[in-house]
């Protein structure tokens, strides 16, 4: 019999067409976020020179042979603490919306497959951290625990689970609802094998999209703390830390290392939005 | 007198209603239902929207728990809604194929995988024992080996119902119930089906409970039925004999109002309900 | 007497992710004034299709080619405001999903009333008045309570009704109905049908009656057609079709179906299943699955023949004539 595929399909098609199914923006979106990753873990690679190494008779120099982006009011190179900005720039946001996924897929199908006290414990708990802004929850780990990014990721992974989670658990309501899964669930399987096997999958892109859309919010949040002078510290390159010591030089007319740092948080956080709209789509199309 | 296969005594379902409608402060969703399944036997539970025969199935297949009443399965007592250890045995004996195609298959899931899971679940096989019999399973309703890696959205209405047939069989159950298993398909692929179903039955032993709203389906593939309305049994019996001389005046109205060459609609004796129609009546 | 709507060798395309899909093809129907017309089809017949083609209503990017014309008036080519008069003053559409239809904020009353209050710009309370007395015909016990309340106390079947009522309040010329009775249980089809089809009769208003149930049609309507794979293969009066069906997959509907008052043996299936029109070969669109089928089926459209009682596309028409009667529960042919 011929295999024809129905008007219902829709899901995800990794691997083959994936540039198909992004399109042309949501591709080229990748691409760029593929290159900043790159360049963060090539950094001591790529840079030209040491990012920390000051060059105190060039300060806040403009674009010159040696230095291609110009200098720091420290003199320290920009592309060179652009580059290994990045590291802490990417690597957090990615941090905290790992662990808040992680998280919050856990809880969430935990209460929508017990229900009951289970469900409307866990719910709670949720609602509770949802009302604490995210970024006075960073600045309350911080001032507890330290500065440093440490801190504030985890603190924010924490706020920012309450989102994934509510929406988790619509997504696995509905699953739970649907037919297969009352057909499975007669033959005797257990919670575990239900919502790992058949549950999960069904959700994975609606997780997906709803991660990438954390991750634009996470980055900003994490600038904002750096910004604050409560993430990262001098003399580590982070963008957003970078646009705090920038600052004062836009008013003095060198806003090079405020302006590179605060486009590329842009860029990201643009890319990623996105690739999460990209991604939506292609959950949406269930 | 062979022991019947499935026995319900006394079976009622009533749900407690959130708060006081027009209707009361429950619903009785089933009210007295009793009736015996012979092994290898067909049998027909007929009614319209509201008449309780979604309730009937769930709590047969254990999904919900009745409110009085028992069940007993080739002598054994499944009335409670039990826990995995018993589901497991109960999946042996009785299993279920949905209505709608779209949703009765996990659409991330291959078709081959759907029916090892299953497989594998209940009987210690080895791999290529495995393998053989979902592809034999395959073959049993309709389709080919070759559908082992399809994933549900690449077949047909009709092809996806074949495999829900399938992966309800791969359990080895005795008791299968078809809720409305070929409403939502097209009338050349509904006889079809209805087809496999009947050289399943033969081939297999397997006994059916068929619950469905269309007359013409309950006759082709039930020896006996039971008319439902509104969670009362309004008649109960060999199913030729309850279509072609119903004694109850609502099985007339039902029968009379099936299309059929020759037959005109007609408005019924009882005129349109106004206000008083709930939401529930369709 | 001139026709209704002429429908001539229309063919339409759906646009898809990459391209066009042929859904009807060179579908020819006619329809005189007061005359209810059945369209039968399975799962991508295109039925839904003609339905939405003569309101012009397909989506975005579709295309259409033939002829269609209400009244001698071109619909292709008629202006927003012809457009719009035709739509709510000459046809009225029924739909399968009432509820769909409603907007569930909005009293009955409403809705029953706006086509008659933005088309026609009469009153409001003249509308309700007018509606209730078309409630009260289709046998709704007070109707003006009825028209008070919200969607979501009425059953399905009743909102059918109201449906059809709001319909007839606008006294069109041609009524289409999709499906209308698809959702319900059976005894309320047989009476919502049996009120369309009274209605249909004494105001002589035109049915186009598209559904999957070919005793439905015929029971309704004065001629039937049959839509396989976006053609007409057949066409014939309704008392003819089902005891004298001209082509081999109409009789193969008829066999297939279960019947409540004989029982059958052994259903006669129709191998496959249904195909649209985008997913054909060349040659008869039903010659795959046809038992009949020979060389020249395969590889030719066959020509429609128009018969004493109808037309049908068959190339052996002629010789299965007799092969093909169904009587109660007899199969056909071999």
């Amino acid at each position: 019999m011929s295999a024809q595929t129905l008007p219902r399909a829709g899901r995800l098609h990794l691997r083959p067409r994936l540039h198909l199914a992004l399109g042309i923006d949501g591709t080229i979106a990748a691409a760029v976020l593929v290159v900043l990753a790159l360049v963060a873990i090539l950094a001591s690679v790529l840079a030209p020179v040491n990012p920390l190494t000051t060059d105190l008779l060039n300060l806040n120099g403009s674009t010159s042979a040696s230095h291609l982006l110009g200098t720091d009011s420290n003199g320290r190179d920009l592309v060179a603490r652009l580059m290994y900005g990045a590291r802490t720039a990417l690597m957090a946001p990615f941090l905290v919306v790992l662990l808040a996924t992680t998280f919050g897929v856990v809880f969430s199908l935990l209460a929508a497959w017990s229900r009951g006290w289970v469900d409307s414990l866990i719910s709670r708990l949720l609602d509770i951290v949802f009302a604490f802004p995210g970024l006075l929850l960073a600045i309350l780990a911080v001032a507890v625990f330290g500065k440093g990014l440490m801190a504030a990721t985890i603190a924010l992974a924490i706020s920012y689970t309450p989102y994934i989670g509510r929406i988790v658990r619509g997504g696995a309501l509905r699953a739970l609802a649907q037919p297969y899964i009352a057909a499975v669930r007669s033959n005797g399987f257990n919670g575990l094998h239900i919502t790992i096997r058949h549950v999960l999958p069904n959700l994975a892109p609606l997780v997906l999209s709803q991660a990438s859309v954390l991750f634009g919010y996470a980055m900003i949040d994490l600038a904002a703390i750096s910004f604050l002078g409560l993430g990262v510290q001098e003399p580590t390159p982070d963008w957003g830390a970078m646009i705090a010591s920038g600052t004062s030089g836009i008013l003095a007319g060198y806003p090079q290392e405020a302006l590179y740092a605060g486009a590329l948080i842009v860029l990201t956080v643009a890319c990623v939005n996105l690739l999460a709209d990209r991604i939506g789509d292609q959950a949406g199309m269930n | 007198m062979t022991m019947p296969i499935l026995e319900a005594s006394h079976l009622r379902k009533v749900y407690p209603l959130a708060r006081r409608s027009r209707i009361g402060s429950e619903l009785v969703a089933v009210q007295d239902l009793t009736f015996d399944l012979a092994p290898g036997g067909a049998l027909g539970i007929v009614g319209e929207s509201g008449a309780g025969k979604s309730s009937v199935a769930a709590m047969l297949m254990g999904f919900e728990r009745p409110t009085s009443g028992a069940i007993r399965i080739k002598g054994k007592d499944r009335t409670a809604a039990a826990n995995s250890k018993e589901r497991k045995n109960r999946a042996r004996d009785i299993q279920i194929v949905f209505q709608d195609p779209n949703s009765s298959l996990d659409p991330r899931q291959r078709v081959g995988d759907a029916l090892d899971e299953v497989i594998r679940f209940h009987f210690p096989l080895s791999v290529e024992d495995r393998r053989s019999r979902v592809e034999q399973l395959l073959v049993d309703v309709g389709l080919s080996a070759t559908h082992y890696g399809a994933l549900p959205r690449a077949l047909s209405g009709g092809q996806r119902q074949r495999v829900a047939i399938a992966r309800a069989l791969a359990a080895e159950p005795s008791i299968l119930i078809l809720d409305e298993s070929v409403a939502a398909l097209d009338v050349s692929i509904q006889a079809q089906i209805l087809n496999l179903l009947a050289d399943l039955r033969t081939r297999l032993g397997i006994s059916y409970i068929f619950i469905s709203h269309d007359l013409g389906v309950i006759r082709y593939s039930t020896d006996t039925a039971i008319v439902m309305r509104r969670g009362e049994v309004v008649e109960q019996g060999p199913t030729w004999q309850i279509l072609d001389s119903p004694s109850h005046p609502y099985t007339q109205m039902l029968r009379n109002s099936v299309p059929r060459p020759g037959w005109k609609p007609r408005r019924l004796l009882r005129s349109a309900a106004g206000p008083n129609e709930g939401p529930s009546d369709d | 007497m001139a026709e209704l709507l002429e429908i001539n060798d229309l063919t339409v395309e759906l646009s898809v992710r990459g391209g066009h899909r042929l859904v009807l093809d060179r579908v020819s129907l006619d329809l005189a004034p007061g005359e209810a017309l059945g369209l039968v089809g399975e799962s991508g017949s295109g039925k839904s299709t003609m339905a939405r083609a003569v309101v012009r209503g397909l989506p975005d990017g579709a295309r259409v080619r033939g002829n269609l014309r209400f009244k001698g008036a071109d619909i292709s080519a008629m202006s927003p405001k012809q457009l719009r008069a035709f739509r709510s003053q000459s046809v009225a559409t029924i739909g399968q999903n009432p509820r769909a239809s409603m907007n569930p904020v909005r009293r009955i009353g409403d809705y029953a009333t706006e086509a008659l209050r933005t088309n026609f710009k009469v009153p409001l309370a003249e509308a309700l008045r007018r509606a209730a007395v078309v409630l009260g015909d289709i046998g709704i016990n007070a109707p003006e309570r009825v028209l008070r309340q919200y969607p979501h106390q009425l059953s399905g079947g009743m909102l059918q009704r109201v449906v059809i009522a709001a319909a007839l309040l606008v006294e069109p010329d041609l009524i289409i109905a999709d499906e209308p009775t698809t959702a319900l249980d059976v005894t309320t089809q047989s009476e919502v049908m049996a009120i369309l089809q009274s209605m249909q009769a004494e105001r002589g208003m035109a049915m186009l009656f598209i559904t999957h149930d070919l005793d439905l049609a015929a029971a309704v309507c004065d001629r039937t057609a049959v839509l396989y794979a976006g053609q007409i293969i057949e066409d014939q009066a309704s008392s003819q079709l089902q005891s004298h069906p001209q082509h081999p997959y109409t009789s193969g509907l008829v066999s297939a179906r279960p019947r409540v008052d004989v029982g059958i043996e052994r259903l006669v299936t129709i191998p496959g299943r249904p195909l649209a029109a985008y997913e054909r070969g060349a040659g008869c669109t039903f010659a795959p699955r046809c038992e009949y089928a020979t060389d020249i089926c395969r590889e030719n459209m066959p020509p429609v023949l128009v018969t004493t009682s109808g037309r049908v596309a068959c190339w052996h028409a002629e010789e299965l004539g007799t092969l093909l009667h169904n009587h109660e529960g007899e199969s056909i042919g071999s």
